[in-house]
């Protein structure tokens, strides 16, 4: 019975994070590979953007103001990504920002 | 120069005349043995034709398959893996059997040899504290979350790691595919593994790319000829399967028993073997020298052909001190670089070394080593500078298998225990809250749940002990023009210079060899001078 409830409890702590912005990070993660490292990754044309660049209320600001290229384009126009894929790249940049819990630096 | 096997050697103007003959024709036949030997095509992308041709001769197209068409839903691998077996119905069987797979050796009665065992490393050091879930992103499977895994499940066989050609492909927490992956796309669009499929975990070995391997990291994807001469697009254009060639799913390489090139000998006529000895293409006499040819009986083609490892941007990690991981700035981890951007200082892994164009070790070598386990006890070296050597390799000059082999050496320090001495295996991957060291950052909570999800006694008392580790270098074949020189080994202080067992041509010195050297000058310098005063005596009367 114990082990139950905490199975359960541990199940509804994952799906929260995903319920609560209907977004997922790992999703997020996936389209920032394909659609942003490109030109963003190392030696890229538009410098190196990791989700350490910045502190959570600066990526929640900047997904909210939806603007790219130093406000030239909107967001995501320049890419494949639907609206519902940029929440899952705010969700991975979030949850991964300079001041989050678990900063994305590298293995882990 | 290697000291060669003693012949007896015929004294004599005449003979010596005979020997230099004999030594004139001997490097005529091996040239001779060189043409007679075909290579296999090299250079200038001439593999690159060759995966063409190959894949235009597939008999299916795989994005006809109606079971193929999906959608499956997201992260569902296991799936994508149902309907591949329904038309090859034993390939999850041969992957099963397979390392890839069982992460050990059982069928050879080395349960305790392996990733999903008791082997340890000085990297991220071990699986089997509570880390499973990470680490089997690179599991040929789904669900590998810990030691409950169900290891004869065919449905939780990873069929498209190895055949992806899209290059969209990713592997998450317990090895299930990324969520937002088209698996329909991919499962449509399989084929012959490529350099990107292998190099998915094996440029990413140690938890990093290039950190592990001195000789593999992902700029070998787009590597200029210098880098690697084989896998280079600019060179052969190799792929890893040209060489680690398979059959029923067992990927040609090394175990932890069978040396790679002892998987060179063919069962049957025709079977296909791997080709991981050079001398695979290359033959064993591929120089147009006689005396380079001859350095091939004790000097492993490596030693020469891959001067430096690490020849690329990212360098390789050299040093990992676990034992100063963990300090943190205003309460949150850190990292710090050098002027080269590697990093010097990660809170998760402690003080780090990393370097490129880094210049081998050298060994002699067999192709066996032996393996430190979780369960092995250990003894901690009283010098404060001494080293625990956690996969010693077997061989010397008096072993006819043994060659001179560069090597990687990778050190560092890592938690061990200090009562019962035996090496640790921790808790590192987890949240804040559980008890893991990257979570937590606090070493005692870490090894005490560690070593109890490994099921390991731990008597409650850590240090850490510095130990190394010993690492072939193989790949990174630079081009000839970049090979070793003699000098750079027949010096006093060369490359060899620490290679012990036998005497080295400009190397050793002392021997008795020197003393008749210079005494023969001395009598040729005596010789002159007696006949030069006898003619002048002689001149004068």
């Amino acid at each position: 019975m114990r082990n139950t409830l905490y199975t359960i409890l541990a199940m509804a702590a994952l799906a929260a994070p995903l319920s609560a912005h209907g977004a997922s990070e790992l999703k997020g993660k996936f389209y920032i590979l394909k659609q942003c490292k490109p030109c963003h990754g190392e030696g890229g044309s538009g410098g190196v953007v990791t989700p350490l660049i910045k502190t959570q209320a600066q990526w929640r600001a900047y997904f909210k103001a939806g603007k790219h290229d130093k406000g030239k384009e909107k967001l995501g126009a320049h890419t494949k990504l639907s609206p519902a894929q940029l929440k899952d790249v705010e969700a991975f940049m979030v949850a991964h920002a300079s001041d989050s819990p678990q900063p994305m630096t590298c293995g882990g | 120069m290697l000291h060669p096997p003693r012949n007896p050697s015929p004294p004599g103007f005449r003979r010596a005349l005979q020997a230099l003959l004999g030594l004139a024709a001997l490097s005529f036949l091996s040239v001779r043995a060189q043409n007679a030997t075909s290579p296999a095509p090299a250079g200038h992308g001439s593999y690159i034709k060759v995966h063409a041709e190959l894949n235009s001769m597939q008999t299916a197209d795989h994005s006809k398959f109606k079971i193929l068409q999906g959608p499956f839903k997201d992260g569902d691998g296991a799936a994508v893996t149902k309907a591949c077996l329904t038309c090859h119905t034993e390939a999850a069987k041969q992957v099963m059997a397979t390392q890839h797979w069982l992460w050990h050796v059982p069928q050879k009665g080395l349960e305790s040899y392996g990733k999903a065992t008791d082997l340890v490393n000085n990297f991220c050091i071990s699986i089997r504290g509570g880390n499973t879930a990470t680490c089997t992103r690179c599991h040929a499977g789904y669900g590998f979350q810990d030691k409950n895994f169900d290891f004869t499940n065919p449905d939780n066989v990873d069929c498209l790691v190895c055949h992806d050609t899209t290059g969209d492909y990713e592997k998450e927490t317990a090895g299930y595919p990324n969520p937002a992956i088209d698996l329909a796309e991919v499962a449509q669009h399989v084929g012959r593994p490529t350099l990107k499929n292998c190099g998915a975990c094996h440029f990413f070995g140690g938890g990093a790319d290039a950190t592990k391997h001195g000789d593999l990291d992902d700029t070998i994807l787009n590597a200029p000829r210098n880098e690697d001469v084989h896998m280079s697009k600019q060179g052969a254009g190799m792929t890893c399967i040209d060489c680690h060639v398979s059959t029923a799913h067992q990927i040609g390489g090394p175990d932890y028993v069978l040396p790679a090139n002892m998987r060179e000998k063919p069962k049957y006529p025709g079977e296909a073997v791997s080709r991981m000895s050079c001398t695979a293409c290359h033959s064993a006499t591929p120089h147009k020298s006689y005396i380079l040819n001859r350095h091939y009986q004790k000097v492993a083609c490596q030693t020469c052909h891959i001067p430096e490892f690490a020849r690329d941007k990212r360098g390789t990690n050299l040093w990992w001190d676990w034992s100063t991981a963990g300090k943190l700035k205003n309460g949150r981890p850190y990292t710090t670089e050098d002027k080269n951007g590697f990093e010097t200082y990660n809170s998760m892994h402690g003080d780090l070394v990393w370097a490129r164009d880094v210049v081998p070790q050298y060994v002699w070598y067999d192709g066996n080593m032996k393996f430190t386990r979780l369960t092995d006890t250990i003894t901690p070296p009283k010098d404060p500078n001494g080293s625990i050597m956690l996969n010693p390799v077997e061989g010397s000059y008096t072993d006819p298998n043994a060659k001179i082999w560069p090597f990687k050496f990778h050190e560092g320090k890592q938690p061990y225990d200090t009562v019962l001495n035996k090496l640790i295996a921790p808790y590192t991957a987890g949240p804040a809250g559980s008890g893991a060291f990257w979570g937590d950052w606090k070493w005692e909570p870490a090894i005490e749940k560690g070593m109890a999800t490994a099921g390991l006694p731990y008597s409650g008392h850590y240090g850490f002990v510095r130990t190394t580790m010993e690492w072939p270098i193989t790949h990174m074949v630079a081009p000839k023009e970049m090979a070793l020189t003699c000098t750079a080994c027949h010096a006093q202080h060369g490359r060899l210079a620490k290679v012990p067992g036998f005497y080295l041509l400009g190397r050793d010195r002392g021997t008795g060899l020197d003393a008749i050297g210079f005494g023969v000058i001395l009598l040729t310098i005596v010789g002159v001078a007696v006949h030069g005063i006898l003619r002048f005596i002689h001149g004068r009367h």
